[in-house]
């Protein structure tokens, strides 16, 4: 019966009902979302103002709020990646930003309104940085106070990012020990270090080559956290994450751990067990599109690649620098790890 | 704020710490051993988790439970303990076959003087205990200036005579950041002045972030070395 009432789930985040003092329901809305609310704060849900008084059994209860202003709630699912040929239209979008407004004018043509509202954040991006054309791909290494930065802004999509950022921070690890952690966006990705990236003009074809690349990706796979994240939605189809039957008020007793805590047991006493190797499976299928990567490869290694050493952020980078899902990627020894942050706290 | 920290010694499996005078030997297979009385100390084993699981149609490797125990074993044997406290949680849930499992470890080590101080998941019959040879107690266990009991919030006052608390129930987790928005989490045991919050034993266990103030201590566990931790 449990099981069956899982087939053919559509894992959605985990989310909270919301309800009025006095009882009456209103909706449903993400958990992240309303967990980080504090009390008296206002948020729109189902076309009304409402103010967040507190958590109670898995519910957010609100009353009503005169405020004019309110947050508007953001959903995950707003985060849909670009497809291939979005990715495209875009980098084509940039070059005919080359052309100045004059000229659009003269030959004709409407002057495209986003371009000219974004016009100001391009200018910051050319004078701090590059804007890249079709044909060029644009790397940033930037350092801040939180370490070194390196950008790259491929187009292609949240998905494909994910990949080549852990197959780029994979073969960036096999020159020296190191740690990242990366972040992506629709546009591009960071990878995010504690130490210089070595990444300059003699090895930057090499690490974006195609060769080898089925290999670094199931290696790449290995050291990360996406089969993790992956892992989460088949636990909860496969039933191993059991959310109470429909209706039903509280969660079953005593029978709750989440997907992380499963997943660690999993890979550390049957590392061979079929939900697992269902999580590899899917990110090998799903996530690392090895034609897509490896057209977009190609179209890196035909095209200049344009490396840049910013003062400070680009409006290209900020939005991804912001995000705040991370991941990990390390070649050095955990203990190592531990070592060096004691000494970084030193010296602060 | 991120909570800053130093390491103040280099990591080790063993590590002697000192309450009120009295020597103890932290473990980084998550026990503690007071030496005096040769005393092995425990929190959360959650025996019987993976059946309870396994029960419900939810198929965990049985083969967690058994490293539990295995790893229980080991440690008693280490350093020939005499008693074994348990502060809170033995078992997981309502009597599974799992736990027959533990019986049978149990009669292996009949000397051992078995206490355990009641957890919210120890609800079996008084019975089961009693022919487990383990004795429960359900108001906190006071061994000298010691006293052990499960969840530290459950006692505002130091249990009358003790000094010192041991207590579980947090599954504590302490979490260190470096550069480049680098964090990791370790289950840590964590000292303050007034009592300590052992690491849960079990490996199926989740865990609870906690926050140090100025002047505790926290011994986080790596894989397999312990780590003092000093907050800076």
């Amino acid at each position: 019966m449990r099981h069956r009432l899982h087939i053919g789930t559509i894992v959605s985040e985990s989310m909270m009902k919301v309800k009025f003092m006095s009882g009456g329901y209103i909706g449903v809305i993400e958990e992240w979302f309303i967990s980080r609310r504090e009390p008296g704060d206002v948020f729109t849900l189902a076309g009304r103002n409402l103010e967040f008084v507190m958590i109670k059994d898995m519910t957010a209860y609100v009353r009503k709020s005169n405020k004019k202003k309110s947050i508007v709630p953001s959903w995950q699912g707003g985060r849909m990646p670009l497809s291939a040929n979005l990715g495209r239209k875009l980098r084509e979008t940039f070059d005919r930003k080359s052309f100045s407004r004059q000229q659009l004018i003269h030959s004709g043509a409407a002057p495209e309104i986003e371009l000219e509202v974004l016009e100001p954040l391009f200018a910051l991006q050319e004078k701090l940085s590059v804007v890249p054309k079709q044909n060029e791909l644009l790397i940033e290494q930037i350092e801040t106070k939180d370490g070194f930065h390196l950008f790259v802004y491929p187009f292609e999509g949240r998905l494909v990012h994910e990949a080549m950022a852990a197959i780029l921070a994979y073969r960036i690890s096999r020159i020296r020990p190191i740690t990242f952690s990366f972040a992506m966006n629709d546009y591009g990705f960071e990878l995010l270090s504690d130490q210089p990236v070595p990444l300059d003009d003699t090895n930057v074809y090499e690490l974006f080559t195609a060769d080898n690349l089925l290999l670094d990706i199931q290696r790449s796979v290995n050291s990360t956290e996406m089969a993790r994240r992956k892992f989460r939605d088949i636990a909860v189809i496969g039933g191993l994450v059991f959310q109470g039957f429909p209706g039903e008020k509280k969660k079953a007793r005593h029978l709750q751990a989440s997907a992380s805590l499963l997943f660690n047991v999993f890979s550390e006493y049957e590392p061979g067990h079929v939900l697992m190797r269902q999580a590899y499976q899917e990110v090998l299928d799903q996530q690392m599109e090895e034609v897509r990567l490896r057209d977009m490869l190609h179209r890196i290694q035909q095209s200049k690649i344009i490396l840049t050493f910013p003062e400070r952020l680009t409006p290209f980078c900020f939005p991804i620098k912001v995000d705040s899902l991370r991941e990990d990627l390390s070649s050095e020894k955990l203990e190592d790890r531990v070592r060096k942050m004691q000494l970084q706290l030193e010296n602060e | 704020m991120a909570l800053a920290f130093y390491i103040c010694r280099p990591m080790t499996q063993l590590l002697s710490h000192i309450i009120n005078e009295e020597h103890f030997i932290l473990s980084a297979e998550r026990t503690l051993f007071w030496e005096d009385k040769r005393t092995l100390i425990v929190a959360d084993l959650h025996a019987g988790k993976t059946g309870h699981f396994r029960r419900s149609g939810i198929n965990i490797p049985q083969s967690v439970y058994k490293d539990d125990l295995h790893r229980l074993l080991a440690q008693v044997l280490f350093f020939k303990a005499e008693k074994l406290v348990i502060v809170g949680d033995l078992t997981h849930s309502i009597v599974n076959r799992e736990l027959d499992l533990f019986r049978k470890w149990r009669k292996d080590f009949s000397a051992l003087d078995v206490h355990l101080a009641r957890g919210n998941h120890d609800i079996l019959d008084n019975a089961w205990y009693k022919e487990a040879d383990i004795t429960v107690h359900n108001d906190p266990l006071v061994i000298e200036k010691f006293a052990f009991i499960h969840d530290i919030t459950d006692s505002e006052v130091m249990p009358e005579g003790s000094q010192f608390i041991f207590s579980g129930h947090v599954h504590p987790v302490i979490c260190i950041r470096g550069k480049g928005r680098q964090s990791l989490a370790f289950p840590c045991f964590y000292f303050n002045n007034e009592y300590c919050i052992l690491p849960a034993f079990s490996r199926f266990t989740g865990g609870y972030k906690i926050d140090a103030e100025k002047g505790d201590k926290v011994f986080a566990i790596a894989e397999r070395e312990i780590i003092p931790l000093h907050k800076t």
